[in-house]
């Protein structure tokens, strides 16, 4: 058993990083698709393992702050419409799920599989099951939108003026 | 599972908008007439460290606004600080001075009143609130309290509480405007002393 200190923070090692680069890439997959395909993806894991709410997925608001230019003051732009959730496995596991949107079943399965990727007997499943396909979908969409647009692109041309 | 992975966590008040609410309603109710002890109904699971009445007032009161002030060894007990920082967003902070509310499990670890953040005269209520467990809270013999929100007088008795605390708590009432207010908590019950009330040792 590794030894914690009160920092909150487990020993910076190789495993530790691998895993949060895991659940990195886990969330990128899941915040850039949507609810219906978490859905789907999260089925394909058949049954799972029992979870309780810490935090029960809820819908707010948070404050996006941005600078001109990347350079000057912080100011407000607006406020975007999030949904989050926060579940515990049996096994101890934490999960934490933001997204954009108003999907509290996105939220909850997002925390979900945040806890599923840290079970080591999951993550094999978890990448095959869920990451993989959720970023071929995106990869597929995203291809799907450009060659759409490449379609309809104009050329344009500047004929020779003036009488040289 | 690798025992690493496991968080020591546990959720939060049961319907959040509802039971942070009620419990605001009964701390409001608790400063307007000090030393009348109010018993919370919906209480959340508990950290190990912390009663149903602290849990209840820090998950109500705190926020990524407040810094939060923990003694010696609720500040080392990673169960206390996880729950805090996942329920209320709150830091917490090393000096009293700049502590919003300080949470003491002991009275023994509680520094000197005045180290605490006591308001300025233009800003009073930047003060720190301290939110103090005592092993018994009842109303009968112990101080006998006056002051605004109490007519006449009321008995208070909190158990184990030393005689000088009684000392800092009349200097802290001549700071005046200035100066900390306290919430008392045993178990599900809680108790405030603002800095107005008049603390006296009552038969």
């Amino acid at each position: 058993m590794m030894t914690e200190t009160n920092t909150g923070l487990p020993p910076d090692t190789a495993a530790v990083r691998a895993d949060r680069l895991l659940r990195q890439r886990l969330m990128r997959a899941l915040a850039q698709v949507e609810p219906a395909e978490i859905a789907d993806a999260m089925r394909a894991l058949g049954e799972l393992p029992a979870a309780t709410d810490l935090r029960a997925p809820q819908t707010g608001l948070v404050m996006l702050r941005g600078r001109v230019g990347g350079d000057g003051s912080a100011f407000n732009i607006g406020e975007a419409t999030v949904s989050r959730a926060v579940v515990k496995l049996q096994s101890g596991e934490v999960g934490f799920g933001w997204r954009l949107s108003r999907s509290l079943v996105a939220a909850r399965q997002t925390a979900m599989a945040d806890a599923l990727v840290q079970r080591p007997d999951w993550q094999v499943r978890m990448i095959a099951a869920v990451i993989l396909p959720l970023e071929a979908r995106r990869t597929s969409r995203r291809n799907a939108t450009a060659q759409a647009t490449a379609a309809t692109r104009v050329e344009f041309f500047t004929m020779a003026r003036g009488s040289e | 599972m690798s025992p690493d992975r496991s968080i020591d966590l546990g959720a939060g008040f049961a319907d959040p908008v509802r039971d942070a609410q009620e419990c605001f309603r009964a701390i409001m109710s608790a400063f307007a007439q000090p030393g009348t002890i109010v018993t919370l109904k919906r209480t959340p699971p508990v950290p190990a460290g912390l009663s149903e009445a602290m849990t209840s007032v820090a998950l109500a009161l705190c926020d990524y606004e407040t810094p939060v002030w923990l003694d010696a060894v609720l500040r080392t007990s990673r169960a206390v600080t996880d729950y805090l920082r996942l329920h209320t967003g709150s830091r917490t902070c090393e000096a009293p001075e700049t502590a919003a509310f300080a949470f003491a499990s002991s009275f023994h670890l509680l520094p000197e009143l005045v180290s605490f953040a006591q308001g300025t005269l233009a800003f009073p209520d930047a003060s720190t609130t301290i939110v103090l467990e005592v092993s018994e809270l009842k109303p009968v013999a112990g101080w006998r309290l006056s002051g605004p929100g109490i007519e006449g007088h009321t008995p208070l008795g909190a158990g184990l509480l030393p005689p000088q605390f009684e000392t800092a708590l009349k200097a802290n009432r001549l700071l005046f405007p200035r100066g900390v207010d306290i919430i008392l908590c045993c178990g599900d019950q809680l108790t405030a002393l603002p800095r107005t009330t008049c603390i006296e040792p009552g038969s």
